[in-house]
């Protein structure tokens, strides 16, 4: 009779809450949010802070992955003002997108537009804060401008070479292009616009650090980006790029900084 | 009564003989034991019917008899494929026995007994559907259609990327 009676009792009703939050501290994140759905009872239990805290390990895991840096916590700047966060889940989920959508600049790139074809020449580093640049071919110096979180867009500029001119590169992720970047380089005198691609380079360039500057050294002087394109991309490339000129564009040119 | 061995009283009154080693295996009677020092009454448990309390004992004993290996790397602590078979089978038993041997796995303080039950749970809920969760564990959806949409929005930041 007992037993039968128990039978009829949910999981909630026969383990506490210690317990339970126990089991789910077996589960993923992304589990978590699954079970969110079940139930009420079950998005209380789930969205209690201490799971979400300890699930900040895997926050860890994923800097030391994507960035090749310790977690450097949570920066408190505007943007992160801007988001209410008030629970450990919440916190989780705005240090969890970051990643994914700093993870998509990381590492080191080749690129490819009009005439210009520079194997492995910038390393985009992230820092748990913002983005740097470093740009070891030609004589350029680069500069990082901004990173447009609603269009998710890095600009960086570059000056110098043996022309002197300045550009602004924008790179923006390519969908269902994992490793390639669409590139948009405004030549500033002139506001000359041109289309072009950024590739990433060796896989294991996404541990480049700031002390390493060495670029050449990953032995891909002659990495070529038809062998590195699929089929599908070169196809984007010529659909939609095509190395073409849209001369004196009106665009914003924001102020040069030293 | 020998010093090695020492008795536990059950909910329902059943007592159990058992070796001090194994019975130490458990946090919570190993501190009762120190904390009465030597004495032959049985200890109480009295969280832990007889059903539960033998079946935590057979656990225990196994355990003690073939001990396992501690793990070299705690970043693995998470893992769920890594049940022994002993254990694997040790936790075939219908969900209110699991549910019972997990919460005297909690009384008793036996993180191996705990961990290993409160794995094969989350077994059953890995790679789950909420439906079929619900399915599983009885559970009613008291969700109305907005508020399980509000919650899928608010949980959309996983989909899809094997986080």
């Amino acid at each position: 009779m007992e037993k039968g009676i128990k039978r009829q009792l949910t999981i909630l009703q026969q383990l506490n809450y210690d317990s339970l939050l126990y089991i789910f501290s077996f589960l993923t994140p992304k589990e978590l949010c699954q079970l969110c759905l079940v139930s009420k009872d079950f998005k209380v239990l789930v969205e209690d802070e201490w799971l979400w805290k300890l699930s900040f390990k895997n926050i860890d895991y994923l800097f030391e992955l994507y960035f090749g840096i310790k977690y450097p916590g949570v920066v408190q700047n505007d943007h992160f003002q801007q988001q209410c966060i008030t629970t450990s889940k919440k916190l989780y989920t705005y240090e969890y997108c970051k990643i994914e959508k700093a993870k998509k600049f990381v590492g080191l790139w080749s690129e490819k537009w009009c005439d210009v074809d520079v194997p492995c020449g910038t390393k985009i580093i992230y820092d748990g804060h913002t983005f740097s640049i470093q740009y070891t071919k030609n004589k350029f110096s680069s500069q990082f401008f901004k990173y447009d979180d609603a269009t998710d867009t890095l600009e960086f500029f570059l000056t110098g070479g043996d022309s002197g001119w300045s550009f602004l590169y924008s790179l923006k992720p390519i969908q269902d292009h994992l490793g390639v970047l669409h590139l948009t380089v405004q030549r500033i005198h002139d506001n000359t616009i041109f289309q072009g691609i950024f590739v990433q380079g060796p896989p294991d360039s996404r541990f480049v650090n700031n002390n390493s500057n060495n670029i050449s050294s990953v032995g891909q002087e002659n990495l070529t980006f038809d062998t590195n394109l699929d089929t599908n991309l070169l196809q984007y490339y010529q659909n939609h790029i095509h190395t073409s000129r849209r001369n004196k564009l009106t665009r914003y040119v924001p102020p040069l900084q030293n | 009564m020998s010093m090695s061995t020492v008795k536990l009283e059950s909910s329902d009154e059943k007592i159990y003989e058992v070796e001090r080693d194994i019975a130490c295996m458990s946090v919570t009677i190993k501190n009762m034991l120190e904390d009465i020092g030597d004495s032959d009454a049985p200890i109480p448990l009295p969280n832990v019917t007889s059903t539960i309390l033998e079946k935590v004992l057979e656990y225990c004993k196994h355990h003690h008899e073939h001990p396992s290996p501690q793990p070299e790397d705690k970043k693995d602590e998470k893992r769920l494929d890594d049940i022994p078979p002993y254990d694997r089978d040790f936790c075939k038993v219908d969900q209110p026995t699991l549910f019972e041997l997990i919460l005297a796995a909690n009384y008793l303080d036996i993180k191996a007994l705990l961990d290993v039950t409160c794995k094969t749970v989350a077994n059953m809920i890995r790679g789950k559907t909420p439906e079929e969760i619900r399915k599983i564990f009885n559970i009613k959806n008291d969700f109305t259609p907005d508020e399980e949409e509000q919650i899928r929005k608010e949980n959309e930041w996983c989909e899809d990327k094997g986080n």
